[in-house]
């Protein structure tokens, strides 16, 4: 079972539609690698090569195990033909001690062989996993945007995990299931030809049972799996609405609903019950019978003196034995089905280039006095529709720049930029007149600072939150950065203070608190350059009034950009950008004494129509 | 940032301190309830399980048979038969193998099924605060995976046990028959193999316990680090994130080779086991024959007995692990089947003589959550085509006041009359048509847009719904989607916006036209065309009805007829908007 799937993070699609660029996510649940194998071997290969040696040792214990699995029916047969019917019947015990030390052995190689496959395995794995991983931590926002949290997820958990079964298991397995049965078709032959004639005759048989099972199976056991998708996705979208079921007293829709699904899964499970068990008792019929085959030819071999009786009895010994290998090694050709499937999926990741990167020459930036200048930007998500279009700005150090704008308009993608979330198509960015291009990424985002519109704390301590920016600061610091975003009082009346942990194990933060801490973490930063994103679900008027004295005193000094959705930022702005369909619409100056936002008041454009409806409320009594 | 196992890691903790002696005597009741009405099934497989054991067990007797009686002896005819034999207990054993595991399949499958309905239906009868207390999540485990766990029980491991056992005890009772010298001395082992498979079994449940664990910290690690990725390249930790990431990996590689360290030893556990077996048979077995006591065949007899002993022996040994499983799974679908409605039906529901009309009386209401007093002493009245506004700020207990008004939750003391008659003896689906309830947060279902207008009410014409969408003036953005009203909305659709949800949900409780409507305001922010959008509807949507609007902005309750402040749980004022304007001013700059 695997959980319902995760809710999809960071959907948010600036501009419209559209962006079908090569999103992965799609297409999961497709066990069957869509390409060539070839490729996806080769390079699952490259990471064998490291561990060349260990792999090499491995393969020794399965040939070694293989081997050892052919002596006792060897030592069954001389003990029945030398002592249990010929003369030396004192030997027997010396036989039967012979059995147990062949399968001490046996064992101690085997032990050997399952534990080298499975350290193969999990060091390859965990290779993989950590470059997987350190990928995904240079791919870029755009990269994010498309993807969903729970498909990311899978690739770097339970894809890399099916590859451990590759790398441990299947590889090893088959190879020693291989050898076990080419072993013994060419001890028969060795023999007896008539019986090797048997034995090869069996072998196609078994091999043909195995696929068409497997064939039939697959398909019924995929649709137990979507039938079992889709009743849990109808029970998260009903347990999720519980509100509405139970003011619109729908509980036996819902239940007729459920009740759906869950017949799609019952019939397709009872379908797999009947399929499985037709074919899976198969091989036991089958050797059955072989028995009774092989006692008829071989008893008659016996009886014309062509064979010993231990030859026989050995040979009945070696069709015991077939049962395991072949049911195996048909479970290990799924397994590496799954894996060059998995493998796709992983290498899809590792195979999309970062968008954003150090340039070739860029040099990092030091005394940051904090101009930042748009020229001529223009910027589109998917290459298509443009979010913004030939935007030019100027803030000089220290100047509070306001962007409003109805939603849709640009103005998160407009501050995004700045630290090269993503990069302007057109047009370029200059801090302190230099291309934000040719700074280092490092540098750059050192110096700007961005708290973003959803604030995502770490499932830890609200002092590591904080600190997450500068490990190992002081904390002295964390509080005074606390103390600024107007959250240290609040922190220091929890019972854990500032090692209170955030979430589920811990506090419940409101809106308001949370984003806080979140300027806390910015603040502590101290960058020349601020971003501040208000949030937009807006929390009650007392907490709002503390969100917007916190962003008053975080600003002091420092080059801030602020989308505002509140009169009270916006008013007192040096600068006041409006923004609509991407195109810079107003753009208010001070002039003659009068501030940005009462020149744009009087020119009575967009910005004092949007200003009369929306921020009528807090002029209201 | 130190990333731990959260929640499934301490799920896991429970699960170790499990014994199997707190294993409710419920559960057991409860799954034979569960199997009872398709015993005749489970009886015919029991049935068709002796047989194919029966057959199975043949086999080795009929090669004593061939060995002793027509290849020694040299009669080649009698050993045609034996084979001919053969071929008719294959023929007997398959169909018997298929139809004892179809059978199980199919009633374990059955018993999924139903388990599934019952549970799901009593989870969608208790009240929201028991949704507000279980996780989407854990409900979901519970009714997915938790059922699972005892349908593969069911079908699986029970099944297998009884077959095992009859397979062990049939085999030891035709080795003894056939010879019991030999048979003592084979059966030796095993004494061992069971103790050594009972130990590794428990270490090697204690080891995938650990490996879990680790693995629920690297998804948690994952998660935490794909979520916040936009944080963390905003700051620059890239390194900062890989490095604990390939802590907490490193950790799970280390869990997974202790595992694989049991898993390695199993396999050899049971083949040294087995070849003690024969190596105990041909010993043994091979000087009696030598002294004359034992003839060949029972050796080979035995050798196929050896094989077919010990695969049963080692399933037994790890069965208990998944009976352990299941009766977690067990205890936990049991706690749901046993849940009880908490807004409970009333036996004989009332209604005024003269019917519903819509006057809203609430009388002296006291109401807490966990101990905590949300609500106290709250007095008012509704008349009937009245609008009510309520404001007050965060916490001061609105949103609970209007949970209280649709009957989420029942009052810890006083009451809440619609036209006299207190909702509590107003039958449920009564109630749910006379009032609805537009919460604040809006959710709309993956569907399509229409059903979701639709779900107010399933017998509306698809002209209905369009009427409704016209009145709150979603009609036109709606008929702009891509697929119109066929558009998908819900998480799937990331389509429409907040407030265009907003409007969807405002055009599904106008499409209810219940008696009473009950709007908690929104506090998402829109933009300010959408605002004036949705205030203009809400205004449509009182029109003609008892209305009680939450509201969180002055504009929105301009035009109430009355408003109520309300603030730490009580009602402080009751007067008309335009009397209240500056204490809601005030309130709001607190």
């Amino acid at each position: 079972m695997k959980p319902p799937e995760q809710k999809k993070a960071g959907a948010r699609t600036g501009g419209g539609g559209g962006g079908s660029g090569k999103a992965p996510g799609k297409g999961r649940g497709m066990e069957q690698a869509s390409g060539p194998a070839w490729p996806i071997l080769k390079r699952l290969s490259r990471y064998i090569r490291p561990h060349a040696g260990l792999f090499a040792a491995t393969a020794l214990t399965a040939v070694l195990a293989a081997a050892f699995e052919l002596l006792p029916p060897f030592l069954i047969r001389e003990a029945v033909d030398t002592s249990i019917t010929g003369d030396d019947g004192g030997l027997v015990w010396l036989w039967a001690a012979g059995l147990l030390g062949v399968s001490l052995v046996q064992g101690g190689v085997d032990f050997l062989r399952l534990y080298l496959t499975a350290l193969v395995g999990q060091k390859i794995v965990f290779r993989i996993r950590n470059d997987l991983f350190t990928h995904l931590n240079r791919l870029s926002f755009s990269f994010f945007d498309r993807a969903g949290t729970g498909d990311l997820m899978s690739r770097v958990t339970s894809d890399t995990d099916v590859l451990s079964m590759f790398f441990g298991r299947a590889g090893i397995i088959v190879l020693t299931n291989a050898l076990f049965l080419v072993g013994v078709m060419v001890v028969l032959f060795s023999w007896n030809w008539v019986l090797g004639a048997v034995y090869a005759a069996m072998m196609p048989v078994m091999v043909l049972a195995v696929r068409i099972y497997a064939g039939r199976v697959r398909p019924a056991m995929g649709r137990v799996r979507r039938t079992l998708g889709q009743l849990g996705s109808t029970l998260q979208g009903t347990l999720a609405g519980i509100a509405a079921v139970k003011v619109f007293g729908r509980e036996s829709f819902e239940e007729e609903r459920f009740d759906s699904s869950s017949s799609s899964n019952l019939s397709a499970g009872i379908e797999t019950a009947r399929i499985q068990s037709l074919w899976m008792p198969f091989m036991n019929v089958f050797i059955g019978i072989g028995t009774g085959i092989i006692l008829w030819v071989g008893g008659y071999g016996v009886i014309r003196g062509r064979i010993t009786l231990g030859t026989l009895i050995a040979f009945t010994a070696y069709l015991g034995m077939l049962l395991r290998p072949v049911r195996q090694t048909g479970m290990m050709m799924n397994v590496i089905m799954r894996s060059l499937a998995a493998s796709e999926r992983i290498f899809e990741v590792m195979d999309t280039t970062p968008e954003i990167a150090d340039t070739p020459g860029a040099v990092p930036l030091s005394n940051v006095e904090g101009r930042v200048e748009f020229r001529g930007v223009s910027f589109s998500y998917d290459g298509r529709n443009r979010v913004l279009e030939d935007v030019s700005l100027e803030a000089l150090p220290g100047e509070l720049v306001a962007v409003v704008g109805p939603s849709g308009a640009g103005k998160s993608t407009l501050v995004h930029l700045v630290p090269r979330f993503y990069d302007v198509r057109e047009g370029s960015i200059t801090l302190d007149g230099t291309d934000v291009r040719d700074i280092t990424l490092d540098s750059l985002r050192g110096n700007v600072g961005i708290a973003l519109q959803d604030v995502f704390l770490f499932d830890t301590s609200i002092r590591e939150n904080i600190a997450y920016g500068n490990p190992g600061v002081s904390e002295r610091k964390i509080e005074r950065a606390a103390r600024t975003a107007q959250i240290h009082d609040f922190i220091y009346s929890l019972p854990m203070g500032y090692g209170t942990p955030v979430g589920e194990r811990g506090v419940r933060l409101s809106g308001g608190q949370r984003q806080r801490i979140a300027l806390a973490r910015v603040i502590l930063q101290d960058p020349r350059v601020l971003i501040l994103d208000e949030p937009t679900s807006s929390v009650d008027a007392g907490t709002e009034r503390k969100l917007r004295d916190a962003f008053e005193v975080a600003r002091e000094g420092r080059t801030t950009f602020v989308i505002a959705h509140r009169l009270g930022t916006v008013m007192h702005a040096d600068r006041i950008v409006v923004l609509k369909d991407g195109r810079i619409e107003e753009l208010g100056l001070p002039e003659g004494g009068r501030t940005a936002h009462q020149v744009l008041m009087d020119s009575g454009g967009l910005y004092s129509t949007l200003y009369s409806l929306q921020f009528i409320e807090e002029q209201a009594p | 940032m130190t990333i731990r196992g959260g929640f499934m890691g301490r799920l896991q903790q429970e699960e170790t301190d499990f014994r199997l002696s707190r294993v409710r005597r419920g559960s057991l009741r409860l799954i034979a309830g569960y199997v009872r009405p398709y015993i005749g099934r489970m009886v015919f497989a029991v049935l068709l399980m002796i047989i194919s054991t029966a057959a199975s067990l043949a086999m080795p007797l009929l090669t004593k048979l061939a060995v002793d009686g027509y290849i020694v002896p040299g009669d080649l005819g009698g050993l045609t038969l034996v084979a001919l034999a053969y071929l008719l207990l294959g023929a007997v054993y398959w169909p018997a193998l298929y139809g004892q595991g179809y059978l199980s399949g199919w009633v374990s499958q059955h018993v999924v099924y139903d388990m599934r309905r019952d549970m799901l239906r009593k989870v969608l009868r208790r009240s929201l605060e028991f949704h507000r207390r279980e996780k989407v999540g854990q409900v979901m485990s519970r009714i997915t995976n938790d059922v699972n766990n005892v349908a593969d029980f069911v079908s699986t491991s029970l099944i297998n046990l009884f077959n095992d056992m009859l397979t062990v005890s049939g085999i030891v009772v035709v080795m003894a028959l056939l010879d019991l010298r030999l048979t003592l001395v084979t059966l030796l082992s095993v004494p061992v193999v069971v103790a050594s498979l009972g130990f590794l079994a428990r270490r090697m449940r204690q080891a995938y316990i650990h490996v879990q664990q680790e693995m629920a910290a690297v998804n948690t690690g994952v998660e935490q680090g794909v979520v916040g990725m936009k944080v963390t390249q905003s700051l620059s930790r890239e390194s900062f994130n890989v490095e604990q990431f390939e802590m907490l990996s490193l950790r799970n590689m280390k869990a997974n080779l202790k595992t694989a360290v049991m898993f390695a030893s199993l396999f050899p556990v049971m083949t040294i086991s087995n070849m003690l077996s024969v190596a105990l048979v041909i010993g043994y077995g091979g000087s009696l024959v030598a002294g004359g006591t034992l003839t060949i065949g029972v050796i080979l007899a035995f050798l196929g007995y050896v094989n077919r002993f010990y695969s049963p022996i080692r399933e037994l040994s790890l069965v208990y692990n998944s009976l352990q499983a299941a009766a977690a799974s067990l205890t936990r679908i049991g706690e749901y089947l046993e849940m009880e409605p908490d807004i409970p039906e009333p036996p004989d529901p009332e209604e005024p003589a003269e019917g519903f009309r819509g006057r809203l009386e609430i009388r002296d209401l006291d109401f807490s959550y966990d101990e905590e007093p949300i609500l106290r002493n709250i007095r008012l009245t509704v008349e009937p085509g009245e609008t009510l506004a309520v404001a007050g700020p965060t916490g001061a207990g609105k949103t609970t006041l209007a949970l209280l008004l649709a009957r989420m939750y029942d009052p810890a003391r006083g009451e809440i009359l619609i036209d006299g008659t207190d909702i509590r003896r107003i039958g449920n689906l009564k109630l749910r048509e006379l009032v609805t309830l537009v919460p604040q947060e809006t959710y709309l279902f993956p569907d399509t847009v229409r059903e979701n207008i639709r779900y107010g009410n399933p017998a509306a014409s698809d002209r209905e719904v369009e009427d409704a969408a016209k009145l709150v003036q979603a009609h036109e953005f709606i008929r702009n989607l891509p697929d119109g009203y066929e558009s998908q909305a819900g998480e799937a659709g990331a389509l429409l916006s907040g407030g265009q949800k907003q409007l969807v949900a405002l055009a599904r409780a106008v499409l209810a036209d219940p008696l009473i409507m009950i709007l908690d305001e929104t506090t998402a922010h829109v933009d300010a065309l959408t605002e004036k959008k949705l205030r203009e509807a809400m205004e449509e949507v009182s029109r003609g009805r008892t209305t009680i609007i939450i509201a969180h902005r002055f504009a929105t309750v301009r035009n109430a007829d009355r408003m109520a402040l309300m603030e730490d749980g009580r009602i402080t004022a009751v007067s008309t908007p335009s009397d209240l304007a500056q204490a809601f001013s005030k309130q709001a700059r607190q």
